[in-house]
């Protein structure tokens, strides 16, 4: 087979879910995304709203006054994600300074439930290490705790 | 469907595909320095300490 052939693309490796945020005041279309990255076993999580116009805005720029809602359905879309695909590892990581230091905020607030449930690794650059409520870290690795673990 | 809506239901899947695509540059960009099992490693050596300190 020395013929030639067009060059092509693979599609993009990713699990969808999706679920609305309803307050008094609007509705707010969210999509909660795992994108397998170049490292085999490790997918991206992104975090979108889809404003009513079709374009796409980051979770954390659309105030609908429900974030402890919105983080405790993320997290269960997480556990539902490894459930469903056990062994692998999620990123986490803001697009931006602020939007890191949210992420920071809801994971600290949160700590007491999400440990029970995952493994977190804070990372700087190349230094990953257990997750520290009083650290700042540039982004998150996280997996599921196994049962036999706990 | 109307006109409006399919244009509104094509930007949506333009746009959420460029976000997503986004991210996940950014993620590749971060992820660049490890492989899996350095990651693997870095789990297994923060279960450790957590089981060093536990013993404390």
């Amino acid at each position: 087979m020395n013929e030639d052939a067009y060059s092509f693309e693979h599609p993009r490796i990713e699990f969808h879910y999706e679920f609305r945020s309803i307050s008094a005041e609007k509705e707010v279309q969210k999509v909660v995304s795992f994108t397998l990255t170049d490292v085999s076993d490790v997918y991206n999580l992104a975090l979108l709203d889809v404003l009513p116009d079709g374009r796409t805005s980051d979770m954390t720029e659309t105030k609908n006054k429900d974030m402890i809602l919105v983080l405790a359905t993320v997290i269960q879309i997480i556990i539902d994600f490894f459930s469903k695909n056990p062994g692998v590892y999620v990123l986490i990581q803001g697009s931006d300074t602020k939007r890191q230091r949210l992420y920071q905020i809801l994971i600290n607030r949160e700590w007491s439930l999400i440990k029970k449930q995952f493994e977190v690794l804070g990372g700087n650059g190349l230094h990953l290490e257990n997750f520290e409520t009083n650290r700042t870290y540039e982004y998150f690795i996280i997996s599921k705790i196994q049962t036999d673990e706990r | 469907m109307k006109d409006n809506e399919r244009n509104i239901q094509e930007r949506r899947i333009v746009s959420q595909y460029q976000a997503v695509q986004k991210k996940l540059d950014q993620a590749n960009e971060t992820l660049k320095p490890f492989t899996k099992e350095q990651i693997r490693e870095a789990f297994e050596k923060a279960r450790s300490q957590k089981r060093d300190k536990a013993h404390l």
